[in-house]
């Protein structure tokens, strides 16, 4: 065996362990997403919220609402998600499963859009197909290990949804030459705008990528999508009497914390460098010797973007959207190295390259100039070097249960969450507290708290909506919604207040005391805890008013 | 002209500019009424972020015409 041929046998067997690897990951996420499709109270903070704007909506009501009048409640999220939930709510009742399955599925379709267009950029005669089929599906995969997809994809929360809508946006946009495409690109950003506020960002990098290529076209297109944008707007502002505006966009002015922003891109590139080096490195040779592709803007912009991260209640899901860009560009520069298909047109970089670097080593320039045989050799192992060092960082694995439990102390994961889940990512300020299995005394505590309520006929204030749905009694209040308000000069508590002193609730149930000050202060003088249930790794607060308390 | 491709050093010169700019500007936020009068950490990045954008179009401007 000559050695071109070994370098490629032996970077086939590693991409063929890279693969098992990343299926082994789909294969836990895939275990993750069951456990909590059966669970049925909140796993993440603010679920029970989304599942309760579904349920609004499958009766045809909005969930954009005036705080201020009982039942103090608002949604500050867009509707898509949730509207294309309402069905399942309608026919299965207010179930968690609902929104999380759709989450979960959303995921699948993001990998698989991922994998389609690493599989429609790879330079097809310099490969073969099945390498280039390992090299798309790994790139999907990837998506599915990273430590934020997994713990946030089956999840009852619109973020992955979002990305979603705007990663077929993008690979639509890619190769799009007439008004059809551009068209359905730009629908599905729409889509993706009122799915999450945050996929401005997204629509920014289309719109520049579009003006890079034909500013003419940009401008129409853009105004075009701004239009369909701005009429849902206000057609949702008028039916709601400006509570649209209030709860969407002015409650979502949080305060910033700068180094909450610092440590999560320090953990994002800890975790995800492998790939981000090699996206980022595409990135700048498309700058330099090629035209920009979408998908290099669109990784620039996100990742900028994921600055927002840094807002109070944000966290590490605003990078999911660069993940999914930096999975693209991974993979198509796998696809290009492994078929070696690098070609520098002559410029100042290029000259500089040949009087600095020894002139065998240099970069081939010119047209068709391909790199040179050991550059590819090398490039047959780096390809799945890259993937598998992508693998090795973003580790994560429950450690018990029959399967997983014998698995993870083979391979010396041992739990360092708190919860019987090992998690490579650590923990920093804004990285959610996810990814463990809920556990038989996760579910006996939510009925626990669940009797409580069912206990009294009179209104219950609680921080989480699942407990009252599963009551079957209305939710009252949404605090971190209240809490926005109120620090945006834009809500005036006086009427809960009042009920809160009057007494007026039969329990108050706390998970994190999201409310405003005033509530909080009015909630210490006239209620006292009676219990605390832990449920998920939180103490769940049970309060009863404080003569009924002092009886207990 | 605005259905041709920009290039290289269109955007090199539009980079420059855009930070230029955003440098200038997120110095003079500071002299507006309310301003704090001293560069917080959120201020450092983006007037260093446009330092960046400003010299990554530096080197885009000798590539010439080739589209971008």
């Amino acid at each position: 065996m000559n050695a071109s041929r070994w370098f490629v046998w032996a970077g086939r067997a590693l991409l063929a362990l890279a693969l098992v690897i990343f299926v082994g990951y789909l294969l836990i996420y895939i275990h993750y997403a069951f456990a909590l499709f059966q669970f049925p109270f909140d796993y993440d903070q603010g679920e029970g919220f989304e599942l309760y704007d579904t349920l609004l909506f499958s009766r045809g009501e909005w969930p954009y609402r005036e705080n201020e009048t009982y039942p103090f409640y608002a949604s500050n999220y867009p509707p898509l998600f949730h509207v294309i939930a309402a069905p399942l709510v309608h026919l299965f009742g207010p179930q968690y499963w609902i929104g999380r399955s759709l989450g979960f599925a959303g995921t699948l379709v993001n990998a698989a859009v991922i994998a389609y267009a690493v599989y429609r950029e790879v330079p097809r005669r310099a490969i073969a197909a099945p390498i280039a089929a390992a090299i798309a599906a790994l790139s999907g995969l990837a998506f599915l290990a990273s430590n934020t997809v997994y713990h946030v994809g089956p999840l009852f929360r619109q973020h992955m949804c979002m990305v979603m809508w705007e990663t077929l946006a993008v690979v639509t946009l890619a190769r799009s030459r007439g008004w059809r495409g551009l068209a359905l690109g730009g629908l599905c950003l729409v889509a993706a705008g009122y799915t999450k506020q945050l996929a401005v960002i997204s629509i920014a990098a289309a719109f520049l990528f579009l003006f890079l290529r034909n500013p003419k076209r940009a401008l129409i297109w853009g105004v075009g999508v701004a239009a369909v944008g701005a009429a849902i707007f206000l057609w949702i502002d008028a039916s709601t009497g400006g509570q649209w505006w209030l709860n969407t966009v002015a409650a979502n002015v949080n305060q910033y914390i700068p180094g909450q922003a610092r440590d999560l891109y320090l953990q994002w590139f800890g975790l995800h460098g492998a790939l981000i080096i090699p996206a980022a490195l595409l990135a700048l040779y498309e700058l330099y010797f090629d035209r920009l592709s979408i998908y290099s803007v669109w990784f620039a912009v996100a990742t900028v973007g994921a600055a927002l991260s840094g807002k109070w209640g944000a966290g590490d899901s605003y990078f999911a959207t660069a993940i999914a860009a930096m999975c693209i560009l991974a993979g198509i520069f796998a696809a290009r190295t492994w078929a070696g298909d690098w070609r520098f047109e002559p410029n100042y970089i290029t000259r500089l390259a040949r009087r600095i670097i020894p002139r065998r080593a240099a970069p081939p320039a010119g047209e068709g100039a391909n790199a040179p045989r050991a550059a590819r050799r090398l490039g047959y192992v780096l390809v799945p070097v890259i993937f598998l060092t992508y693998a090795l960082a973003v580790r994560h694995m429950p450690t018990e249960g029959p399967v997983f439990g014998p698995l993870s102390r083979t391979l010396r994961m041992e739990a360092n969450t708190g919860f019987a889940f090992f998690d490579s990512a650590g923990w920093v300020v804004g990285y959610a507290r996810l990814g463990q299995i809920p556990t038989e005394a996760d579910h006996a505590a939510g009925w626990r708290i669940v009797s409580y309520i069912e206990a009294t006929e009179q209104p219950v204030l609680s921080e989480e909506a699942g407990f009252m749905l599963a009551a079957g009694r209305e939710v009252v209040s949404n605090p971190t919604q209240l809490q926005n308000l109120y620090f945006n000069g834009l809500y005036d508590p006086t009427a809960l207040t009042d009920m809160i002193s009057a007494q007026a609730f039969a329990h108050v149930i706390y998970r994190a005391q999201f409310y405003p000050p005033p509530v909080l202060e009015a909630v210490a003088a006239a209620y006292a805890p009676v219990d605390t249930i832990p449920m998920n790794g939180f103490e769940y607060v049970i309060l009863a008013p404080k003569d009924q308390a002092a009886r207990e | 002209m605005l259905e041709r491709p920009l290039t290289k050093r269109t955007l090199g010169i539009l980079m420059v500019a855009g930070g230029v700019l955003g440098f200038v500007g997120s110095l003079v936020v500071d002299l507006m009424p309310g301003g704090m009068g001293i560069i917080g950490p959120t201020q450092a990045a983006a007037m260093v972020g446009c330092v960046v954008a400003a010299i990554v179009g530096l080197t885009l401007i000798p590539l010439g015409d080739r589209p971008a």
